[in-house]
């Protein structure tokens, strides 16, 4: 069982759908037709005692609210008077904000000059800092200039015996005249055993090798030579 | 002049209107109401809505609590104020909730409706108590 609103009717129960009921009546726009001569108002029913009742009620009510419309006036009169109305609180509220903003304000001020003395000192105290990293970093520079400067000035001087193109020539010369001999033998109690200066220029032909020149070492080993030993 | 919207268009003349009234405004949510009593302005000026209110001047919650209590708040001050100064209209359920508070009398519907209640429950009374006897009297039979 379907249950169908209060208003419902016919239009309603016809309608697909648009399951709204229509406004009552005639939209706005329309004038009223000619056979409507004024707007009848329907209020709902009453019991009589109540309609008895309310109207000495109602009489006796409104004469009190108006005479309490006239005690409320005469009162908001007197408290402006006295100094408590709204206009006056408006312009206690007004002043106290005043004085808060001020107290504020004064707060601000001296928190700024704290704040500004204190970051005057950390300035400093950076810029001191500061400083003294500059100075770290260009004496590192410096020393470090001043070693490759050596290290330059050592190549240099190392450099002074090098042979070039100019100094060739004398230098083979050199060479031919005081060769440095590098085949020597060394053993274990530290006596060298060196080849004896090889001779400029070849006389003669030499002599065909006949065992293994560079072993000196297996010489019998004297007893002379036990004083010369070092202990490696 | 000043067009009214709503009902049939009427032209309202602006140096005679200008009486505020003080209503209850329906806040809440569906099957939840809860209503604020406000100052808006002329009713010519159409229905009352949340966008035409002047100042807020208390509440209203119509659902009982759970002291069985209905919770109204008034600003005492603002509603002379209004009252007096002003001479708002005031709308019937706020001139009886403001004579259940005391600043103004009994409102004559008040007494109405006290008497209705009165009746009803003494109508209740009467049909338990014969509720009663009669199933009293089923029993003893």
């Amino acid at each position: 069982i379907r249950m169908l609103p209060a208003r419902a009717s016919l239009v309603t129960s016809l309608r697909g759908m648009g399951r709204r009921a229509p406004k009552q009546g005639k939209p706005p726009i329309l004038p009223p037709s000619k056979k409507v001569l004024y707007h009848v108002v329907h209020p709902e029913w009453q019991k009589p005692r109540d309609v008895e009742e309310l109207l000495w009620r109602r009489l006796a009510y409104n004469n009190a609210v108006m005479s309490l419309r006239e005690v409320f006036r005469q009162e908001l009169k007197a408290k402006e008077q006295a100094g408590t109305g709204v206009e006056h609180m408006r312009e206690e509220e007004e002043r106290e904000l005043d004085g808060l903003l001020a107290a504020a304000e004064k707060r601000n001020e001296e928190r700024r000059a704290a704040r500004a003395a204190r970051e005057a000192e950390e300035m400093a105290e950076t810029r001191e800092e500061m400083l003294r990293e500059i100075e770290e970093k260009l004496e590192e520079e410096k020393m470090r200039t001043e070693k490759s400067a050596a290290e330059v000035r050592a190549a240099i001087a190392r450099s002074a015996n090098f042979v070039t193109r100019e100094n060739l020539e004398e230098s083979i010369l050199k060479a031919l005249e005081s060769p440095i001999v590098y085949d020597f033998a060394i053993d274990r109690s530290g006596k060298k055993y060196v080849e004896e200066a090889p001779v400029k220029y070849q006389e003669g032909t030499p002599t065909r090798q006949k065992g293994r020149l560079y072993e000196k070492t297996l010489g019998p080993f004297k007893a002379a030579d036990a004083e010369k030993t070092t202990v490696v | 002049f000043v067009y009214v919207r709503g009902a049939m268009r009427k032209l309202v003349n602006p140096k005679l209107f200008g009486r505020p009234s003080i209503g209850l405004a329906r806040f809440g949510c569906t099957n939840r109401p809860f209503f604020q009593i406000c100052v808006f302005p002329d009713r010519a000026l159409g229905r009352r809505h949340e966008g035409s209110i002047i100042e807020q001047v208390g509440t209203f919650d119509p659902l009982p609590n759970a002291h069985n209590e209905k919770l109204v708040a008034l600003n005492i001050e603002r509603v002379k104020y209004w009252i007096g100064e002003r001479n708002v209209h005031v709308s019937v359920p706020v001139l009886e909730l403001l004579g259940l508070s005391g600043l103004l009398p009994l409102h004559p519907k008040t007494f109405i409706r006290a008497r209705d209640n009165r009746e009803f429950i003494a109508a209740n009374e009467a049909q338990r108590t014969a509720e009663a006897a009669a199933a009293a009297a089923a029993a003893a039979a």
